[in-house]
C-alpha cells in the first residue's frame, strides 16, 4: 500500500490535544489549513518523529513509522523525509551546495555523487551562482529555495512542507508559490503542505483539511470548502472567493466567462488572482446605483447560516459566496432560485500577479 | 564626522561616572604589570631566560597545559553533552562535583587527588600494587592536576551553549538521515564552535597558571613537576631576577594568547 495514512494523537500539556487522521496517497498533495495554535506544526512534528505519539498510528508506503499501542518507533533519521521547515532551519555554517548536498551525505552517498546531485537541484531551483554563499547571505526567497532543495534532494518518501511560503514577502510569495507548485507536480512522494494561508492551500493542493483546536473540522477538494464552508472560521478565511483572469488596467476577464470585474488597483497586468472577500458582497433586490463599479443579476443557489453571519451562495455569471447578517436574509426574502443584484466595489477587489 | 562604514556618527561622551570607575578597574590590573616591567632587570633578561630551571619549566607548563586542555576536550565535551541533554537521576549533584575545583582552594583539590590517587590512595593504591606506578611527582600527576582545576572552564562552556542551542537544528538534521554522531559532527560541534573555542581558551589560561593543586599533588621537582608558578614561587626565595623573568614569560604568553583569541571568539 502505498501513501501515508495516519491517525495522530498527541497531548501536549493540560490544555491542548491534538487529534487528526489524514490520508494522502503517491504523487497527491494534501493541504493542513488552520489557524496558528491549531496544532500544525506538532502534526509535522509527529510524523518528522521528533515528537511521539501519545496515541494512534503512522504508516508511510505499508511500513509502520510509529504506533503509540504496539510500541514500534521508527527514529527520524531512518524515515525517509524530505521536510521545509516555516524558517527553514538552514545550517549557517555550510554553503548552499553543502546543505542541499547534506541529505545524500547522511544516507551513505560518497561526496563527490552527493554535490553532483546537489548541483542538479540548484540548477532546478535558479539557485546557480550562490552555491559558495552561506544561508545568512541569501535573501529570504533564495533560502527558502535552498530549503525546497535539501528537502527534494534528500529524495523523501514523504514530504512536508510547514508554511513554506510564511516568511516571505508578497511578491516573492506568488513567484514561489509558482515554482513550488511545479517542484511538487515532479515529486512522486505523498506531499503535505502545512498553511495558514487559503490561497496556497487551494491553489496547490488536491485535498484540504481544515484543523481548528487540534481536530479537523472539515475535509474535501478547495472547491467544496470554498463553497461549503463548515465552520466560521473556513467561511472566514477559506470562503473567500478566489478567481483567475486576465488583467489590463485594472479591467479583469475572469477565466472561463465572459464576465469582467472592475478593480481600483491598476498596478497589475496580465495573468492575476482575483479574490473577494464575501463579506465585500452586498445584496439588493433592484439594480443599485451609485458607487459601485461591479454590479451583476445573480441568482440565489444556497443559504447557509454561520454563526452570525448568512452565507448566500451566487449563481450567474461567476459563482460567489456573500455574506451578509441574518436581518438582511430575511429583508431580502432569500430562496434558492430568487434573483437579486450583487454588487462589489472596485476597491475590494484585490488581484496578485498569478 | 564619518566613521569607519562611511555612515554619519554622532560623537557622545560617555558619562563621567563610568569613566572613572572604569579607568580604577583597568588600573587594578595594569599597575602589577608596571610593577613587574619597573623590577625587571633587563641587562640580565637574555641570560636568566636561558637558565635551565626557567627553560625546563616552560618545557613543562606547556606540554602539562595543553595536555589537560586535549583531556578536557576528550571528555569534558561528552560530559558537558550529558549534562545538557540526559535527565539522569544525580544530575545537579554531578553538575556541582563538577565545578566544584573552580570554587575549592586549588591545595585542598591537590589534597583529595593525593589521597585518591596516591601511593597508598583510594585508586593510586591498586594502581601501585598492580603495575608499580606512581601517579604522584610525576609529569602525569602535573597533568592530572591541571585537569581537575581546569576542566570545569571547559565544562560550564560548553554545557550553557548545548543549553542554549536551538535544537530543531539537529532534529532537521535527523529528518534528513543523519545519525545522531553525524548530527553531532556535521551540526552540533560546528554550531557551538565559538564556545567551545572560548572553553579551550579558559581552561589553558587556568592550567597554564595552576599552582596549587600541582604543589601538592605533584611536588615541586625541578624538570619533573616544576612549572612556571611554582618556579616563580622558588626563585622568589633565592633569586629575585629569576623569579621577575619568569612571570614574565608567563605574561607574555597569556597576552599574545588572549589577544588573538578574545575578540575572535569570546566577544562574536
Amino acid at each position: 500500500m502505498s501513501g501515508l495514512s495516519a491517525r495522530v494523537i498527541v497531548q501536549r500539556g493540560d490544555e491542548f490535544s491534538l487529534d487528526v487522521e489524514i490520508q494522502i496517497e503517491a504523487g497527491q498533495t494534501v493541504a493542513l489549513l488552520g489557524p496558528n495554535g491549531a496544532g500544525k506544526s506538532t502534526l509535522v512534528g509527529a510524523l518528522a518523529g521528533l515528537i511521539p505519539l501519545d496515541s494512534g498510528r503512522i504508516v508511510l508506503n505499508g511500513t509502520v513509522l510509529d504506533d503509540a499501542q504496539a510500541d514500534v518507533f521508527v527514529p527520524p533519521e531512518k524515515r525517509r523525509l524530505g521536510i521545509v521547515f516555516q524558517d527553514y532551519l538552514l545550517f549557517d555554517h555550510m554553503n548552499v551546495l553543502d546543505n542541499i548536498a547534506f541529505g545524500p551525505i547522511s544516507r551513505g552517498a560518497d561526496r563527490s555523487t552527493a554535490r553532483m546531485s546537489a548541483q542538479r537541484w540548484v540548477d532546478d531551483l535558479d539557485l546557480a551562482g550562490f552555491e559558495d554563499r552561506k544561508p545568512p547571505e541569501l535573501s529570504g526567497g533564495q533560502a527558502q529555495r535552498v530549503a525546497m532543495a535539501r528537502a527534494l534532494a534528500a529524495e523523501p518518501a514523504l514530504l512536508l512542507l510547514d508554511e513554506p511560503l510564511a516568511a516571505l514577502d508578497a511578491t516573492t510569495h506568488v513567484r514561489l508559490r509558482r515554482m513550488l507548485g511545479e517542484h511538487l507536480a515532479e515529486c512522486h512522494a505523498p506531499r503535505l503542505l502545512i498553511t495558514h494561508e487559503p490561497t496556497d492551500a487551494f491553489l496547490l493542493a488536491d485535498h484540504v483539511y481544515i484543523v481548528e483546536g487540534g481536530r479537523i473540522t472539515q475535509a474535501g477538494d478547495p472547491d467544496q470548502i470554498r463553497r461549503h464552508p463548515a465552520t466560521p472560521y473556513v467561511a472566514d478565511v477559506a470562503g473567500t472567493n478566489l478567481f483567475a483572469g486576465v488583467s489590463e488596467r485594472g479591467t479583469i476577464a475572469i477565466d472561463g466567462t465572459r464576465f469582467t470585474l472592475h478593480a481600483a488597483d491598476t498596478s497589475v497586468s496580465g495573468a492575476v488572482l482575483v479574490t473577494v472577500h464575501p463579506r465585500a458582497v452586498a445584496l439588493h433586490p433592484t439594480e443599485p446605483h451609485g458607487s459601485p463599479r461591479n454590479t451583476w443579476l445573480a441568482t440565489v443557489d444556497g443559504v447557509e447560516q454561520l454563526g452570525d453571519t448568512t452565507r448566500v451562495l451566487l449563481d450567474g455569471p461567476i459563482r460567489l459566496a456573500a455574506d451578509i447578517t441574518p436581518n438582511a436574509a430575511e429583508a431580502l426574502g432569500l430562496r434558492p432560485g430568487l434573483d437579486i443584484w450583487a454588487a462589489v466595489k472596485a476597491t475590494e477587489i484585490s488581484i496578485s500577479a498569478a | 564626522m564619518t566613521s569607519e562604514s562611511g555612515r554619519r556618527s554622532i560623537r557622545r561622551h560617555p558619562p563621567a561616572v563610568f569613566i572613572v570607575l572604569g579607568v580604577l578597574g583597568a588600573l587594578i590590573f595594569v599597575v602589577p604589570l608596571l610593577g613587574l616591567l619597573k623590577k625587571t632587570p633587563w641587562s640580565d633578561l637574555p641570560e636568566l631566560l636561558t637558565s635551565d630551571i626557567v627553560l625546563d619549566a616552560l618545557r613543562l607548563s606547556i606540554i602539562s597545559s595543553v595536555a589537560a586542555t586535549a583531556i578536557a576536550l576528550v571528555l569534558g565535551v561528552p560530559l558537558a553533552w550529558l549534562l545538557a541533554r540526559v535527565e539522569f537521576p544525580g544530575r545537579r549533584f554531578v553538575r556541582a562535583v563538577v565545578t566544584l575545583p573552580m570554587v575549592l582552594p586549588p591545595v585542598v583539590g591537590g589534597a583529595a587527588l593525593l589521597f585518591a590517587l596516591g601511593r597508598r590512595g583510594l585508586v593510586g593504591g591498586p594502581i601501585y600494587d598492580v603495575t608499580g606506578f606512581v601517579l604522584p611527582f610525576s609529569i602525569w600527576g602535573v597533568i592530572i592536576a591541571n585537569t581537575f582545576v581546569a576542566m570545569p572552564f571547559l565544562v560550564i562552556t560548553v554545557e550553557a551553549a548545548f543549553i542554549n542551542l536551538d535544537q530543531r537544528f539537529e532534529g532537521a538534521a535527523a529528518t534528513l538521515g543523519a545519525s545522531r554522531l553525524t548530527v553531532f559532527r556535521r551540526v552540533t560541534l560546528p554550531m557551538i564552535a565559538p564556545s567551545l573555542a572560548g572553553g579551550l581558551v579558559l581552561t589553558w589560561a587556568r592550567a597554564l597558571g595552576e599552582f596549587g593543586a600541582t604543589a601538592t599533588f605533584a611536588g615541586n621537582l625541578q624538570g619533573r613537576t616544576q612549572t612556571l608558578p611554582l618556579a616563580v614561587f622558588v626563585s622568589l626565595e633565592s633569586d629575585r631576577g629569576a623569579a621577575i623573568a619568569i612571570s614574565l614569560v608567563l605574561v607574555v604568553i597569556s597576552l599574545v594568547v588572549l589577544i588573538g583569541l578574545r575578540d575572535r571568539w569570546w566577544l562574536r
